[in-house]
C-alpha cells in the first residue's frame, strides 16, 4: 500500500517515540493514561456491560456502524481524546509495525496494521524472505486472539485465580517473585526440575535458558510442540547432521514429490513454500513449462489437491513406497546407498507404473527435483528420502541443511517418564499445553499433578494451566518484545504494537522473574543483538525494526556428505507394513487446517474457515473415504467408536465424514478439537478430542477397530450443506467441471496443443462476443479513469483459506456460529469452491480443484438491476458497490446473484459478535462499516484501500492510481499471488491487464453477459504422459 | 343438500335460459335473506369460529414481532435460498385475489350475469387476500422500519426508489390494486349499506349511514351509481392481468433458471384465476350452507366455476409441460437441470404435489357428477389452493436452491415462524371474513335483483323466471 511504501521511506520516525515511550517510565505512565492503554483500566469478565466498555474505548470508529439502531435513544457515551497527541499519528490513519511471528511451525516476517494503538491487521513483511509479503490463515487470524475475551487474566493457583479483582501488573510481580522464591526453594540446584518449551527459535529466549541452566544447573529441558520436526531432526542427526533442519527451496523445483507431506498447506515454512512452488506454476502459458507434483498421501491436504498426479495410499505404506522408488531410481542407474536400494528391491509395490514414471521424472529433473516426507513419517523415511534427495543432487539446489537455533532438549515422552520415575518433581512449562496435547498413554494430567510444583505461562487458562500448581497469564505476541529466527536464519525482532491488554508476562520475563533477575523482555532482546550491530547499536536496531528483518542470518547451511551407515542400521527389520482391513483399520491423527493442534480453538474466525478439503466448519470428523464407508455401513453424520487395541484400550465417539481422497480403510482424524478441559467461549462444543487416540509418538496407529453405533451428529460445511451424499460431491464437480465449465481445468499438453483453449472449453462459450449482439442494452465501455479489475489464477491457489481470513480480518465480516452455517448462512466474501473430480470408488482418480469466489463486479450486474431501493449501484470505477444504510433488505440482489456470493445479515451479528466476545470490537477495522441486521453485505474490492490510495494520489495531483497501489486484501495475503487486481484501464498495460489478455483467462458464466470484472485463469494439470490422467479432463 | 328445482338450473336451452335465482325468491324475499346474517342474534358458531380466527390473527402478530425483534433469520431462509415461504406466501395471497376482480370486473362487462350473486363474496375475498399478501413483503425485508423507502417520496435524503427494479413495479402493482379493488367493492357496497341501514337501528344505523353516504335510491343516484360502477369496473379489467403479470415479473425477469422464463406472465395469470375460483367455491359452498343461500348461490354458479377452474388448471398444466420442452429446447444447460431437478431433486416432493393438486386433480372436472357435487368441489378446491401453494414454493425455492454455481447449492428448512406466519395469515383472512359476512351484505342485493324475473321488462311473459 501507498502509505506503507511513505511509511518505509520517511521511516523510522514512530518507533522511534514508541521505543522512547517504552524507555522512559514517566513517558509509561504517561502512556498509559492515553488512550490505546485506556484498555488498562478494563474489567473484562463475562458479564461485562458492553456499553460501559465501549464507553472507555469510545473513539473506536467500528462503534459508529452499530449506533444507527433507528428509533432506539441513543446512550451516552463519553470519547476520551488523546490531551497530548504522540507524534506522527493522524486519527483515522494506521501506522504500520514490522513484527515477526511464528505460525504453525514458520517463522515469517510480520507487517502489523495499527488504528490509534489497535491493532487490526496483521499481513506478510514484504522485506522478510519467509513472507515476501503473504502470510497464512494463522497469521491472520492471531490478530483476534489479542482480543480474546477469555485469554488469561490472572494468576491462578491450584486452578483457581488467587483474588477476584483485576489483575494489576504488580500484583502479577509479586505472585511471580513468590512462585520464584518457592522455585527456588523446591528445585534447588535443579535436579529434579524440567522445563517445558515449544519449538521457538528464538537466539533470546535461548540465552534466557542458557542462565536458566546456569542458575539451575540440573535442569532438563524439553521441547512439546506440534511444529517441532524430531523425525526429521532424528534422520539429519543418524545422518551426521547435528542440531539441524530442512530448508526447501521449492523455486528450483521443477518436479515435486511429497509423500505424506503438505509443504503448501500446514507444514514448515508454508508461506514460503508456497510462494515458490507458484512460481513455477502461475508462468505457465501455451508453450511455457510448469512444475509437475507427484503426492501420495492418505488424506487430501492442500499439496494433495493442486498435485498432478495422486495417488491415495495409507500413512503405513509411506516408508516401503519410498523404498520401492528407491530401487526403481537405482534401477534406473541412480546410485543410492546399498542397503536402501536392497531393502527397495523386496518390496513388492502396489502402484509400481505410478513409482517407475515418478522415478523416471525425478531423474530426468536431477537437481531440479525435490522430494519430501511428512513430519508424521518415522525419521529413516525421512533418511531415504535425502539418501534420494542426494543421489538426485537434490541437496543444495532445492534442499539445504541448515543449523537449528532450538536448544538441545528431550521430547516429551522421555520427560514423561522421567517424571513418572519421579525423577522430576518441579516442572516449568512455557506456552506449551501438554495435558491437552500430550500423548493420551503419557497420562500427562495425572503425571503433572504428581508433582512438588508446577509452574506454567500461557495464553489460557487451558488444560495445563489448570493442572499447575501455579499459572501465569502470557502477553501476545502483538504486546511484548522478543525475536525470532528462520528456518533459513533470517532474525527478525518481535515488536509490540499495544500495552498488554491485560497483566501479563512474555516468555522472556517470566524465566527470568523466575531467576529473580528484574529485565525487561526490551533489555534482553536488545543485549542479545549488541553484537550484531555493525557500527551504531542504536541506528542498526532502529533498521532492523524498520524492516522488520535483522541483516545478518542466525546459523549457517551445512555441506557436509551425509553419512548413511547410521541410517542402513536403522533399516533392519523394515519390510512391508500390515495392510489394514475393515475390522483392522489405520488410524491417521493430523494437524488442523483450523485449529493447528488446538492452540486457535478459541479463536472465532479459524473455527468458522471451511477446511480446505471438506469444507467443514466448527468440528472435527472421521473422515474415512467413500469406498469404506460403503463397506462399513456408514455415512455422514454417523457415530463411530474408534477403539485403539493394545494395553490402553482407548477409545472416542465421534462423527463420520465421508470424503473421496482418503485412503482406504483408513480413519483420518484432525487433532485440536473437544477441549473440554479448557472452558473457552468458542471453542466450547466444537468437535472430538483425538488426542485420546494419541498414542506413542506416531500420529498413525494400525489395528483400530471402528464400529457404528447409535446416534448422529449435524456437521457443518459450508458447500453440499447438509447433502451427506458423498456420491453428490462428484456430481456437483462433474456439473461445474464438465457440464457448466465454471471450473476450468486443462493438462499441459491440451493446452500445448490447443494454445488458444478455443477448441476445449467451446462448449460453453455459450455468450460468446458475436452473440451478445442482441443485449437489451449497450454494453458499458467505461474507459475512463481507473476501471479496476481482478484475476485469479486457478493454477496457483492452493486453497489454503488465507484470502478468506484476510478478508474477514479486513472487511470487519461476523461469525455467525456453527447453527447458521447448517442454515447455509456463512458470511464470508471470499469463498473458496471445492471440486472434486473422479470416481469415488478409486481413490486415486480423485482430484480436487479450488475456485476462489468473491464478488465478480459485473458490468451489467443482475443485482444492480432488482435493488429497489437502489441500494447496490454501479461505481463510476466498475465497482459494484452497496450503500449499507440505503439497503432495505429485500435479499433480491442476492437471487439474482448468479455467483451467489451475497450474504444477508439475517441477525444482528456484529452486535451479538460483540457482545458474545466482548473485546472483538477493538479489531474492527474503522475504515469499514460495520454492517447491522437486514442489509446485505459482499466484497467491496476493498473499496476502502482503493479510496485511501486515491486519497494519496489526490495529494499528489494524480487521477490515475499506478499499478499496485491498490492491493486488495485478498491479494495482499494470497501466498501463491493468484489474485491480481488492478486498473484495466491503465495505459500502461497493468499486470491485471496483461493476465486477462492470457488465452486462460476466462469469465464464469460468460454466456450471461454479465461481463464480470472478476476473471479467472484456467487451471493447468501437468499430467505425466506416462501415466494415465488421474482424471479425464 | 340439494334440490330438484336447483338441479334444474343447469338445464342450457337455446329457447329458455335457466333461472339465476330460484326458489321463487321475490325482491324483499332476497334482501330478507341477505340481511339476515346482520340482524340476527350473534350464533354461537360464528363466534367460535371468530375465535379462532383472532387466535390465528395472533400467532400471525406474534410471529411477525418475534420477527421484527430478532430479525429475518427467525426464518429457514439463507444465503442461497433468500426467499422461500415469504414470497410465496405473497404471491399465494395475491393470486387468490384474482378470482374476486375476475369475477367482479371481468364477468361484469362481459354481461356474466350469474357472478351477481357470488361477487360480493369474491370481492371480499380479494381485499382480504391481498391485504393478506401485502404483509409478506412488507415483513420479508431486512430492516422493516425503513420499508418505506420502497415508495418514492420525496424525502430529505435524496433517495429515489430503482424503477428498473421489479419488486418497485410490484408496489405500484398490488398497491394500484388494492386501492381500485377497495373502491370497486365499495361503491357496490353502497346501495346494499343503505338497505342495511334502513333495517337498523342504534349506532349501528349510525354506521351503516356514513357508509351509505347518504344513499337514497333516486334516480340519480343509480345513474351516478353504476357509470361510477361500470368505470371501476373498466379500471379493475387490467387490474386482473397487470397485477400477476408484474409479480411473475419478479421471477421472469431476474436471470435464474426456473425464473427467467417469458410464459410467466399467462402462466401466473392462468394459476391466479385457478387459485382464486377455488378459493371462492370454498368460501361461497360454506357460507351458501351456513347462510342458507340454496337459491340465490345456485349450482350454475359452481358449476360455471368449476368449468373456469378446469380451463385455468389445463392452462396451468400446459405452462408446467411447456417450461419443460422450453428447458430441453433451449438447450440452455442451466434451465435443463433445474427442470430435471425439480422433478427428481431434493424437492420432488414439493413439485409431484404441485403436479398432483393442479394437473390431475381437477382433470376431474370434466365429469358433470364432480363439478355439481358440493363435496367433491370442496375437496378439489382446497387441493388446487394446496397445489397453487407448492407451485409458488416450486417456482421460488427450487430455483433458488440449485443455481448456476454447483459450489452454491444448498437446501432450505422452513422453521417454526415460517410455519406459524403462515398459518397466521389464515387468521387475518378468516377474521376479516367473518367480519364481513357478520356485519356486510353477502349477497349484491341490489345486483341480484336485477338478474331476477321481476327486473325483467319482459317478465310476464315468463312465470317460470327465466332471465
Amino acid at each position: 500500500m501507498q502509505s506503507e511504501n511513505n511509511q518505509e521511506k520517511s521511516g523510522k520516525k514512530y518507533w522511534r517515540s514508541l521505543e522512547e515511550l517504552a524507555e522512559s517510565p514517566d513517558m509509561l505512565a504517561k502512556m498509559k493514561n492515553e488512550f490505546p492503554s485506556g484498555a488498562a483500566e478494563l474489567e473484562v469478565t463475562p458479564g461485562v456491560d458492553r456499553r460501559s466498555f465501549l464507553g472507555i474505548i469510545g473513539a473506536s470508529a467500528a462503534f459508529a456502524g452499530m449506533t444507527t439502531t433507528g428509533c432506539i435513544r441513543k446512550p451516552r457515551e463519553k470519547i476520551l481524546p488523546y490531551n497530548k497527541r504522540p507524534e506522527d499519528l493522524v486519527e483515522g490513519k494506521p501506522q504500520y509495525y514490522a513484527s515477526v511471528g511464528r505460525f504453525g511451525g514458520s517463522v515469517f516476517g510480520l507487517l502489523v496494521t495499527s488504528y490509534e494503538g489497535r491493532p487490526t491487521k496483521i499481513d506478510g513483511n514484504p522485506s522478510h524472505p519467509m513472507s515476501l509479503g503473504a502470510t497464512n490463515t494463522f497469521a491472520q487470524a492471531s490478530v483476534l486472539d489479542v482480543y480474546d475475551p477469555d485469554r488469561s487474566q490472572s494468576v491462578l493457583q491450584n486452578g483457581n485465580a488467587i483474588s477476584s479483582a483485576r489483575m494489576s501488573m504488580k500484583a502479577l510481580n509479586k505472585s511471580l517473585a513468590e512462585a520464584a522464591a518457592k522455585l527456588k526453594e523446591i528445585a534447588g540446584t535443579g535436579d529434579k526440575l524440567a522445563l517445558l518449551i515449544e519449538a521457538e527459535p528464538s537466539p533470546t529466549l535461548n540465552s534466557v535458558i542458557k542462565n536458566f541452566k546456569e542458575q539451575f544447573p540440573g535442569v532438563k529441558v524439553s521441547i512439546h510442540d506440534a511444529a517441532m520436526r524430531w523425525n526429521e531432526a532424528e534422520a539429519l542427526r543418524l545422518l551426521g547432521f547435528k542440531n539441524a533442519q530442512l530448508l526447501t527451496r521449492l523455486e528450483n523445483a521443477d518436479v515435486i514429490a511429497a509423500f505424506d507431506a503438505d509443504p503448501l498447506g500446514i507444514e514448515g515454512d508454508v508461506v514460503r513454500n508456497s510462494k515458490m512452488f507458484a512460481t513455477k506454476r502461475r508462468s505457465v502459458d501455451e508453450n511455457g513449462t510448469m512444475s509437475r507434483v507427484y503426492v501420495a498421501e492418505p488424506a487430501f491436504t492442500n499439496t494433495g489437491a493442486v498435485a498432478d498426479h495422486r495417488l491415495s495410499i495409507r500413512a503405513s505404506a509411506i516408508g516401503e513406497t519410498l523404498l520401492a522408488l528407491a530401487a526403481a531410481l537405482a534401477a534406473q542407474g541412480v546410485s543410492l546407498p546399498q542397503e536402501i536400494v536392497t531393502r527397495g528391491q523386496q518390496v513388492v509395490p502396489t502402484n509400481a507404473s505410478w513409482i517407475k514414471a515418478l522415478a523416471t521424472d525425478l531423474r530426468l529433473n536431477k537437481g531440479r527435483s525435490l522430494l519430501l516426507v511428512g513430519q508424521n513419517q518415522k525419521a529413516w523415511i525421512h533418511g531415504i528420502a535425502f539418501a534420494i534427495n542426494d543421489a538426485l543432487s537434490n541437496v543444495g539446489n532445492t534442499l539445504e541443511v541448515r543449523t537449528s537455533v532450538l536448544p538441545d532438549a528431550i521430547p516429551l515422552s522421555q520427560l514423561a517418564s522421567l517424571m513418572k520415575r519421579g525423577s522430576i518433581d518441579t516442572l516449568v512449562t512455557v506456552d506449551a499445553n501438554p495435558v491437552y496435547t500430550a500423548p493420551a498413554d503419557l497420562k500427562f494430567e495425572e503425571l503433572i499433578k504428581t508433582l512438588k510444583f508446577s509452574l506454567h505461562l500461557g495464553y489460557h487458562a487451558d488444560e495445563t494451566a489448570l493442572a499447575s500448581t501455579m499459572h501465569f497469564p502470557k502477553s501476545h505476541f502483538l504486546e511484548q518484545w522478543g525475536d525470532l529466527v528462520s528456518t533459513d536464519g533470517t532474525a527478525a525482532i518481535v515488536q509490540p504494537v499495544i500495552e498488554p491488554l491485560f497483566a501479563s508476562l512474555s516468555e522472556l520475563s517470566f524465566l527470568s522473574g523466575l531467576m529473580g533477575v528484574e529485565k525487561s523482555s526490551y533489555d534482553l532482546v536488545q543485549s542479545t543483538w549488541k553484537s550484531e550491530a555493525s557500527m551504531n547499536f542504536e541506528s542498526s536496531w532502529r533498521r532492523w525494526l524498520h524492516d522488520g528483518v535483522i541483516s545478518s542470518k542466525v546459523g549457517n547451511t551445512l555441506t557436509d556428505q551425509p553419512n548413511f551407515a547410521g541410517l542402513s542400521q536403522q533399516l533392519t527389520g523394515i519390510g512391508a507394513s500390515p495392510v489394514p482391513t475393515a475390522s483392522q483399520m489405520e488410524l491417521l491423527l493430523t494437524l488442523d487446517r483450523s485449529v493447528y493442534d488446538g492452540r486457535y480453538a478459541n479463536n472465532a474466525w479459524l473455527q468458522e474457515i471451511p477446511d480446505t478439503v471438506t469444507k467443514l466448519t466448527w468440528d472435527n470428523a472421521v473422515m474415512v473415504s467413500p469406498k469404506t464407508a460403503k463397506e462399513k455401513g456408514i455415512k455422514t453424520g454417523d457415530f463411530v467408536e474408534i477403539t485403539i487395541q493394545g494395553g490402553s484400550q482407548t477409545k472416542l465417539k465421534a462423527a463420520v465424514f465421508v470424503v473421496p481422497g482418503v485412503a482406504e480403510n483408513t480413519v483420518a482424524m484432525a487433532l485440536g478439537y473437544g477441549r473440554a478441559g479448557f472452558n473457552g467461549r468458542v471453542s466450547t462444543g466444537t468437535g472430538f478430542n483425538a488426542y485420546s487416540l494419541l498414542t506413542g509418538d506416531s500420529h498413525s496407529a494400525l489395528g483400530v477397530t471402528v464400529s457404528k453405533v447409535p446416534g448422529t451428529y449435524e456437521l457443518a460445511t459450508t458447500q453440499e450443506h447438509g447433502v451427506s451424499d458423498y456420491q453428490y460431491d462428484t456430481e456437483v464437480g462433474a456439473e461445474a467441471l464438465k457440464t457448466r465449465g465454471v471450473m476450468r481445468e486443462v493438462t499441459l499438453a491440451t493446452f500445448r496443443n490447443d494454445p488458444t483453449l478455443e477448441k476445449s472449453f467451446k462448449k460453453f462459450e455459450l455468450g460468446k462476443k458475436e452473440n451478445h449482439r442482441t443485449l437489451l442494452w449497450k454494453q458499458p465501455n467505461e474507459t475512463r479513469g481507473n476501471q479496476w479489475g481482478m484475476t485469479i489464477d486457478l493454477n496457483s491457489c492452493t486453497g489454503c483459506n488465507a484470502c478468506t481470513a484476510a478478508c474477514q480480518a479486513e472487511n470487519n465480516i461476523s461469525v455467525v456460529g456453527k447453527k447458521r452455517v447448517l442454515m447455509s448462512r456463512e458470511m464470508h466474501w471470499i469463498r473458496i469452491d471445492r471440486y472434486f473430480t473422479g470416481n469415488v470408488d478409486n481413490p486415486d482418480s480423485i482430484q480436487a480443484s479450488f475456485q476462489p469466489l468473491a464478488c465478480a463486479h459485473c458490468e451489467t450486474a443482475p443485482c444492480e438491476q432488482v435493488c429497489p431501493v437502489a441500494a447496490t449501484v454501479h461505481g463510476i470505477e466498475g465497482t459494484n458497490d452497496i450503500a449499507y444504510n440505503r439497503c432495505i433488505g429485500t435479499r433480491y440482489c442476492a437471487n439474482n446473484c448468479p455467483y451467489k456470493v451475497r450474504r444477508f445479515n439475517y441477525f444482528n451479528y456484529s452486535k451479538e459478535n460483540d457482545e458474545e466476545n466482548p473485546l472483538y470490537a477493538m479489531q474492527k477495522n474503522p475504515r469499514v462499516t460495520v454492517r447491522f441486521r437486514g442489509v446485505i453485505e459482499k466484497c467491496s474490492y476493498c473499496i476502502q484501500r482503493v479510496n485511501a490510495a486515491r486519497i494519496e494520489a489526490k495529494v499528489r495531483g494524480e487521477e490515475i492510481l499506478q499499478d499496485g497501489a491498490v492491493i486488495t486484501a485478498c491479494q495482499q495475503v494470497c501466498p501463491t499471488e493468484a489474485i491480481t487486481f488492478g486498473n484495466l484501464a491503465d495505459e500502461v498495460d497493468s499486470k491485471v491487464k496483461q493476465l486477462k489478455a492470457s488465452p486462460r483467462n476466462y469469465a464464469v458464466l460468460s454466456e450471461l453477459a454479465l461481463l464480470p470484472r472478476t476473471t479467472f485463469l484456467t487451471k493447468v494439470r501437468n499430467t505425466n504422459p506416462e501415466l494415465e490422467p488421474s482424471t479425464q479432463l | 343438500m340439494e334440490t330438484s328445482v336447483t338441479l334444474a338450473n343447469l338445464e342450457e336451452r337455446v329457447d329458455k335460459r335457466a333461472p339465476l335465482v330460484l326458489g321463487r325468491e321475490t325482491l324483499s324475499s332476497v334482501t330478507d335473506i341477505v340481511a339476515r346474517p346482520m340482524e340476527m342474534a350473534t350464533p354461537n358458531a360464528w363466534w367460535i369460529c371468530f375465535l379462532l380466527a383472532l387466535s390465528g390473527l395472533g400467532i400471525l402478530g406474534g410471529s411477525i414481532a418475534y420477527l421484527f425483534w430478532e430479525g429475518v433469520g427467525v426464518w429457514g431462509l439463507n444465503n442461497r435460498v433468500g426467499w422461500a415461504w415469504d414470497i410465496t406466501n405473497f404471491v399465494f395471497w395475491v393470486g387468490i385475489g384474482h378470482a374476486g376482480t375476475l369475477i367482479s370486473a371481468i364477468l361484469f362487462l362481459f354481461r356474466q350475469k350469474w357472478r351477481t350473486s357470488i361477487n360480493r363474496a369474491a370481492e371480499a375475498m380479494t381485499i382480504f387476500a391481498v391485504i393478506c399478501a401485502l404483509i409478506f413483503p412488507g415483513i420479508h425485508v431486512g430492516r422493516v422500519w425503513v420499508a418505506y423507502w420502497l415508495f418514492p417520496i420525496p424525502n430529505q435524503m435524496a433517495m429515489w426508489p430503482n424503477f428498473r427494479s421489479p419488486l418497485l413495479w410490484d408496489v405500484f402493482a398490488v398497491s394500484t390494486y388494492f386501492t381500485v379493488s377497495t373502491l370497486f367493492w365499495f361503491v357496490g357496497l353502497i346501495p346494499d349499506i343503505a338497505t342495511f341501514r334502513d333495517r337498523s337501528k342504534g349506532v349501528r344505523k349510525f354506521v351503516y349511514g356514513l357508509f351509505a353516504l347518504g344513499w337514497r335510491g333516486s334516480h340519480r343516484h343509480w345513474l351516478n351509481y353504476e357509470r361510477a360502477y361500470l368505470i371501476l369496473a373498466a379500471l379493475s379489467t387490467p387490474l386482473v392481468l397487470s397485477v400477476h403479470t408484474i409479480v411473475s415479473f419478479d421471477f421472469a425477469t431476474s436471470q435464474l433458471p426456473g425464473w427467467h422464463a417469458t410464459i410467466f406472465p399467462p402462466y401466473f395469470v392462468a394459476g391466479a384465476i385457478f387459485s382464486g375460483f377455488a378459493m371462492v367455491i370454498n368460501l361461497m359452498i360454506i357460507c351458501r350452507w351456513v347462510f342458507k343461500l340454496e337459491h340465490l348461490v345456485t349450482m350454475r354458479h359452481f358449476e360455471n366455476m368449476a368449468k373456469i377452474i378446469l380451463l385455468t388448471g389445463s392452462i396451468v398444466g400446459y405452462a408446467y409441460a411447456m417450461e419443460f420442452f422450453i428447458a430441453w429446447y433451449s438447450g440452455n444447460p442451466y434451465e435443463r437441470y433445474i427442470f430435471v431437478s425439480r422433478a427428481t431433486g431434493p424437492y420432488a416432493w414439493a413439485y409431484w404435489t404441485m403436479i398432483t393438486c393442479n394437473v390431475v386433480i381437477p382433470q376431474l372436472f370434466w365429469v358433470r357428477k364432480i363439478r355439481t357435487n358440493l363435496w367433491a368441489l370442496f375437496i378439489i378446491s382446497v387441493f388446487v389452493n394446496i397445489g397453487m401453494w407448492f407451485e409458488r414454493f416450486v417456482i421460488i425455492v427450487t430455483s433458488l436452491h440449485r443455481t448456476f454455481l454447483p459450489s452454491s447449492w444448498a437446501y432450505f428448512r422452513p422453521t417454526i415462524i415460517d410455519i406459524s406466519t403462515f398459518i397466521g395469515s389464515f387468521g387475518l383472512f378468516f377474521t376479516l371474513f367473518l367480519l364481513f359476512i357478520r356485519f356486510l351484505p353477502i349477497v349484491a342485493i341490489a345486483e341480484v335483483k336485477t338478474v331476477m324475473p321481476e327486473a325483467d321488462p319482459h317478465n310476464h311473459d315468463n312465470k317460470e323466471g327465466a332471465h
